[in-house]
């Protein structure tokens, strides 16, 4: 019995030698090594052995099995592989298969990292509507009737008391009416003001705002925060400046200026957003103590940071949307 | 406002160079707007904050130069000769608007010589880029630079019976302006009139009638108060504004009128010669009080979070001429007429910081944090705009505004939109009631510029009039591409799916005001938005050839309402799957829909999936026929299922199939 085991591992491997294309080696494994196949079937006649030659037999049928299907892997191998070779060659410099992905608008982009890093920062997000009324956008907002930006012609009304806003700083009013302080928020959002459109004007832009209420906040802690983020969004070595200005929902108010340095390494002060201390007025007419909560907000434009950082030269392509555009960012 | 350096050294030692100067004034909140030299001067433009309107003048400056420098001021010192005859004797001056002109002084100048302006003057305001016109307009124009309150200089001869009223002005009120233009007054205005006409508008520019001429001998010299609101809104309405406007916009100093008179008056008889009249008609029916304001010293360290000693703080004050007395650990200020702004102790803490230095303000190295959970809205919109960027869609963002004739292909309902008032969007002044439309604007700009394949979306609100106060404003997402519908439903269920893995999602058929075949989206049985294939109509609006463009829109909240579902682990099967293919010919009008329901009516529970292959129409298929091939996957949970029992299956499916929708087994 034993020699016939030996006798089926030689006549295969004879037979393999045989083999020139995959359709006679197909025929090769279907006679030995498949399931019926006489390799695979020399393995189930182990059992027949008496007890003390089982082993001997289990060892050297594993042992032609071994044998014959390395060789037969081999033999598969080099025919598989030089039908590949003279057939069919992989030109492994093709383009790949495109796939076609989208992108978000860089504006979204800016706005997202932004959002990503007041987040960090333990910022929650809060969003309002676009069209408001007068006290959102101004009363609240300690912007008195006689306040040149309450002007019909600098605002876009739709009645008497209605208009889109002009600044997010509406959503601080609404979050400030609806939850009481501890209160650390950070507003996007699209903003509307009438102006002739050029290189750097559009009647519609996003900004975003910051504002934090609680007990005990100071300027520190805005000048803080603000510097925090600076560095985190600009770059560690970033220099910026504090400048006293004047804001209604805010007092002290600032402004605040980055050094930025170009490719060529040329330095120059840009505005980058104004902040301030929380005006006692917001927090009277949003019926907040203004004893003893003290805040600081902090805003900018969305389009003018994307713009500086990305190069982009003029504001109508934001919204022009093309897509050799919206690409490249 | 242009500062010429060597102007301002008159009023304040200067001994810094011109860019120290600018970075002083840029620390204190005057940022610069831009420097020139001119000859041995340097021009610094300064941008003033509306709130400081004392700074419209140099003396302003030159105090908060001597504030921080503590460079000596020099204010000048008027000595007016005067005639006998009295001004009263002239002139007879009515505040008719005593809410909108808190005082009215008149100065008389008699015998007069109207001639052009000597060469320093006419330099220094060509500097500033003003016009020299004459020796008087210009000692006028002078003052005003110098302390920023603005006079104006009748020809006496022509006021009728020397009358000054400040009235608003009648229905049908003209004025032709001094420079040229004639302006139809209404009765919001605030004007200056004679006894006949309007000889000015207030704070905004006088009449052509009575300006000073080369004739002009006598003078009425203005100095006055008026409303900020009254000169900005006439201003605006006449479309005419000028530095005088500019001024009392930003509120002059009432209390210092007379001394600003009486320096206009000097300079005019040193520059015109002449004699002044004694005295000067003065209206000023209410003088308000002295203002005082307190600051403690524990608040202002409060705010600021820095330590400032009580002595800073008050030399600070001092040096303001805001007069402090300090008495346990509280300032209290007495502040001048020309600070309007101050008002609150907070306003104190801002002169304060402003002073003392924004750059003493210390940073910290870390921030004290609570963790803010995640915010739905922010999370929604950052997912969908993930996954529509892998299905290969650009975001867009597009104006708010949209046109009639865009509006209503996709609202007919014009009583539900909402319009600006705005002059300048004639053209566009609706706000979105749908997104859509914007969107296959950007698609036909991508079109011809070639940018193909072009999918896009945008994520925006949309604005429809209600009772209310506020509009219902509404986020959408809309997507637009010019591919076909069934790609288009497949990016819409790729969405859902990510939202809801279980979520079952159905297109039923409905009529869309853009849509040539329109769909609404049910998700649970919930509408979440409609889709469709553009109409001819916005085809032709739009210029589409060869392209039909599909879109839908999305409701964001309703999109947000799938979010919540719960996720919970499902085991993996064990046991293979079952797939059978069949190819069923049906008639044309035979939707998947009709076939899905009737498998279902005969499916086992074994059944997982019914997935479409594909139609096939021709060789073999009979006209008026289709031939659609589905793919049924059969699964038990707890068992391996056999060749036999899906035979069974299949064959009561197929039984159904023809029963219900006369399906035919197509046999290769």
């Amino acid at each position: 019995m034993l020699d016939q085991f030996e006798k089926i591992g030689s006549e295969a491997l004879e037979d393999l030698k045989k083999v020139k294309d995959l359709d006679s080696l197909e025929q090769f494994r279907i006679k030995y090594l498949s399931r019926k196949g006489l390799v695979t079937q020399m393995l189930s006649q182990i059992g027949k052995f008496p007890a003390e030659q089982k082993p001997k037999a289990g060892q050297l049928a594993n042992k032609v099995k071994g044998k014959v299907t390395k060789a037969f892997e081999q033999i598969k191998n080099s025919l598989s592989g030089s039908k590949t070779k003279t057939d069919q060659l992989v030109d492994i410099t093709l383009p790949g298969i495109p796939v076609n992905l989208g992108k978000a608008h860089v504006i979204t982009q800016t706005t997202n990292e932004l959002l990503e890093i007041f987040g960090r920062m333990g910022f929650d997000v809060a969003y309002g509507p676009e069209v408001e009324d007068e006290w959102h956008n101004f009363v609240a907002l300690n912007i008195p009737a006689e306040h040149p930006a309450r002007d019909p012609i600098d605002n876009f009304y739709l009645d008497d008391e209605t208009l889109l806003r002009s600044q997010t700083s509406t959503i601080q009013i609404r979050v400030m009416e609806n939850k009481k302080p501890p209160i650390r928020v950070v507003a996007p959002g699209r903003v509307y003001r009438p102006d002739t459109v050029d290189a750097t004007h559009m009647y519609m832009f996003h900004q975003l705002e910051a504002l934090v209420v609680d007990e005990n906040v100071t300027m520190v802690d805005m000048k803080t925060a603000i510097d925090q983020f600076i560095h985190a969004f600009f770059g560690p070595n970033t220099k910026w400046r504090f400048r006293p200005s004047f804001f209604p929902f805010t007092e002290p108010s600032a402004e605040i200026d980055l050094l930025w340095v170009d490719k060529k390494g040329t330095e120059q002060w840009i505005e980058m957003g104004g902040c301030g201390m929380v005006d006692p007025n917001v927090f009277d007419a949003v019926g907040i103590d203004n004893e003893k909560y003290t805040g600081w907000a902090f805003g900018f434009g969305i389009e003018r940071l994307a713009m500086r950082k990305y190069g982009i030269t003029d504001i109508r392509l934001l919204f022009e949307n093309d897509l050799r555009f919206l690409k490249q960012f | 406002m242009k500062i010429s350096i060597n102007w301002l050294k008159d009023y304040i030692d200067i001994d810094q160079t011109p860019m120290q100067i600018a970075d002083i004034l840029s620390d204190l909140g005057f940022p610069t707007e831009g420097i020139e030299t001119i000859g041995d001067d340097t021009i610094v433009d300064v941008e003033i904050t509306s709130n400081r309107g004392d700074c419209l003048g140099y003396i302003g400056v030159a105090r908060e130069l001597a504030a921080v420098t503590g460079n000596k001021l020099k204010i000048p010192q008027v000595e007016l000769p005067e005639s006998d005859k009295q001004a009263s004797e002239f002139t007879n001056i009515e505040i008719a608007e005593p809410d909108l002109c808190h005082r009215y002084t008149g100065r008389i100048i008699q015998g007069v010589k109207v001639a052009p302006s000597p060469d320093w003057l006419v330099n220094r305001l060509q500097a500033l880029g003003m016009r020299s016109v004459n020796n008087i307009v210009d000692a006028t124009n002078y003052v005003m630079i110098e302390t920023g309150q603005p006079p104006h200089a009748f020809d006496f001869d022509k006021i009728t019976d020397g009358k000054i009223i400040v009235r608003k002005a009648k229905p049908g009120e003209q004025i032709v302006s001094i420079d040229g233009s004639k302006c139809d007054l209404d009765p919001d205005m605030l004007i200056i009139a004679d006894a006949k006409k309007p000889v000015a508008i207030a704070g905004i520019m006088g009449g052509l009638d009575t300006e000073v001429s080369d004739k002009t001998t006598t003078v009425l010299l203005e100095d006055a108060h008026f409303d900020p609101v009254s000169v900005r809104t006439t201003s605006r309405k006449l479309t005419l504004a000028s530095e005088s406007s500019f001024r009392f916009e930003r509120i002059v100093d009432t209390e210092n009128i007379d001394a600003a008179s009486k320096r206009t008056a000097q300079l005019i008889i040193q520059l015109a010669g002449g004699k002044v009249a004694k005295g000067v008609v003065d209206i000023y029916p209410k003088k308000p009080a002295q203002k005082h304001v307190t600051l403690r010293i524990a608040r202002l360290n409060k705010l600021l979070g820095i330590d400032i000693p009580p002595q800073t703080a008050v030399d600070i004050l001092a040096s303001l001429q805001l007069n402090p007395k300090l008495e346990s650990d509280i300032v209290t200020c007495e502040i001048p007429s020309w600070r309007s702004d101050i008002y609150r102790e907070v306003d104190l803490i801002e002169e304060v910081a402003r002073v003392h230095g924004y750059d003493k303000i210390p940073t910290q190295k870390r921030i004290e944090i609570e963790v803010a959970p995640v915010n739905p809205h922010q999370k929604l919109s950052q997912a969908l705009s993930e996954i529509l960027k892998g299905c290969g869609f650009y975001e867009t963002i597009n104006v708010t505004f949209i046109d009639n004739a865009t509006a209503e292909l996709f609202a007919p309902d014009t009583a539900q939109s909402i319009s600006v008032k705005d002059e300048s969007r004639k053209n566009a002044s609706l706000l979105r009631q749908n997104l859509i439309g914007s969107l296959l604007g950007v698609l036909k700009t991508n079109l011809n510029a070639k940018n193909s394949p072009c999918r896009i979306f945008e994520l925006a609100d949309t604005f429809i009039s209600h009772s209310e106060k506020l509009p219902i404003e509404k986020t959408k997402l809309s997507l637009v591409c010019d591919s076909d519908l069934r790609d288009l439903r497949g990016v819409i269920e790729a969405i859902v799916k990510s939202l809801d893995k279980d979520a079952e999602i159905t297109f039923t058929p409905h009529d869309l005001p853009w849509a040539q075949i329109g769909a609404q989206i049910l998700v649970n049985g919930d509408i979440i938005g409609t889709a469709g294939i553009v109409n001819n109509a916005v085809k032709e609006k739009f210029d589409f050839k060869e392209l039909t463009p599909v879109a839908a829109e999305l409701d964001f909240a309703q999109l947000q309402k799938l979010q919540t579902a719960e996720i919970k682990m499902k085991p993996i099967s064990r046991f293979p799957s079952i797939e059978r293919d069949l190819s069923l010919i049906l008639d044309e009008q035979t939707t998947w829909a009709d076939i899905t329901q009737a498998v279902n009516k005969k499916a086992p529970d074994k059944l997982q999936d019914i997935r479409f292959v594909g139609i096939y129409r021709g060789k073999g298929v009979p006209d008026n026929k289709k031939s659609l091939t589905l793919t049924l996957t059969f699964r038990d949970e707890d068992g391996t299922l056999t060749h036999e029992t899906v035979d069974k299956f299949q064959a009561g499916i197929v039984k159904e199939l023809t029963k219900k929708i006369k399906a035919e087994l197509r046999t290769a």
